[in-house]
């Protein structure tokens, strides 16, 4: 066991070293169109994303596993602070996924690499822990290949 | 002849499966309305609008009324009812198997906290 202090039990945290500059990982996280690449469904993709990035802009993507239905993850941003930290709400429409949630993510700078820091609160339910930390271990996967490809 | 349960949802969920037909009931659902009136609100010919209708009156959707010379159409409800009762039986279905998982991963996570 590690001495950390142990999170609430609605609290994910994930922690990830990218070989690659905060900027671009800040950039993959909130360019539409970067944000699709990594930001996705296990075994699926997303598309059509909004990105309205600034205190109070709204964000949107959609999601799609074949053979399911799409469905719709969006949310507002509450903090915008590149390329050092992200603060924003997450909804799930038409997707089992729980309540909403809140998502902090924080980029450390260690030695040019970054480390993500993502802290995501309000998880009230036992499937929303297991939907969300399934999904991020595959998202930031996702996003380590899509930053650190030179 | 009396259709068959399941018939009948075929014919519904056919009849649905058109946005043409959806803007017909869509048009019906305000009230009730002559032919013409539902043909002029779209740039379909008269003979398609027919064959929509068709569809629609097969299926208990859409019902028609002459009155002389004016076919009078109306939305009606048994139709409807039965294919929203066997939509509303699957949201209870998924609902209940999300409960039971909910249950599940719940209980799995007490015993790792064990």
């Amino acid at each position: 066991m590690t001495a950390a202090p142990a999170a609430p039990r609605t609290t994910l945290r994930l922690e990830r070293r990218l070989a690659a500059s905060r900027e671009r990982v800040f950039e993959a996280w909130t360019d539409p169109e970067l944000l699709v690449r990594w930001f996705t469904p296990p075994g699926g993709s997303s598309y059509d994303p909004e990105v309205d990035l600034r205190t109070g802009g709204d964000w949107r993507v959609t999601m799609r596993r074949r053979p399911w239905p799409s469905y719709e993850a969006s949310g507002t941003y509450l903090e915008v602070d590149p390329p050092a930290r992200l603060v924003y709400t997450l909804t799930w429409k038409r997707a089992p996924f729980g309540p909403d949630s809140l998502v902090t993510v924080e980029f450390h700078e260690i030695d040019g690499e970054t480390q993500v820091v993502l802290t995501q609160e309000r998880l009230e339910t036992a499937r929303g822990r297991f939907f969300h930390g399934r999904g991020w271990r595959h998202s930031l996967d996702r996003l380590r290949e899509l930053v650190e490809l030179a | 002849m009396v259709k068959h349960l399941e018939d009948r949802l075929d014919d519904t969920f056919a009849a649905l499966a058109d946005p043409t037909r959806r803007a017909i009931l869509q048009r019906l659902a305000e009230g009730e309305a002559s032919v013409g009136e539902v043909a002029a609100r779209f740039q379909v010919s008269a003979p398609a609008i027919s064959r929509h209708l068709r569809v629609l009156e097969n299926a208990g959707l859409v019902k028609r009324e002459k009155q002389g010379r004016v076919h009078r159409l109306h939305m009606e409800r048994e139709s409807m009812d039965e294919a929203l009762g066997w939509i509303a039986h699957w949201g209870r279905f998924w609902e209940s198997r999300l409960d039971a998982l909910e249950d599940l991963l719940a209980e799995r996570e007490r015993e790792e906290r064990r």
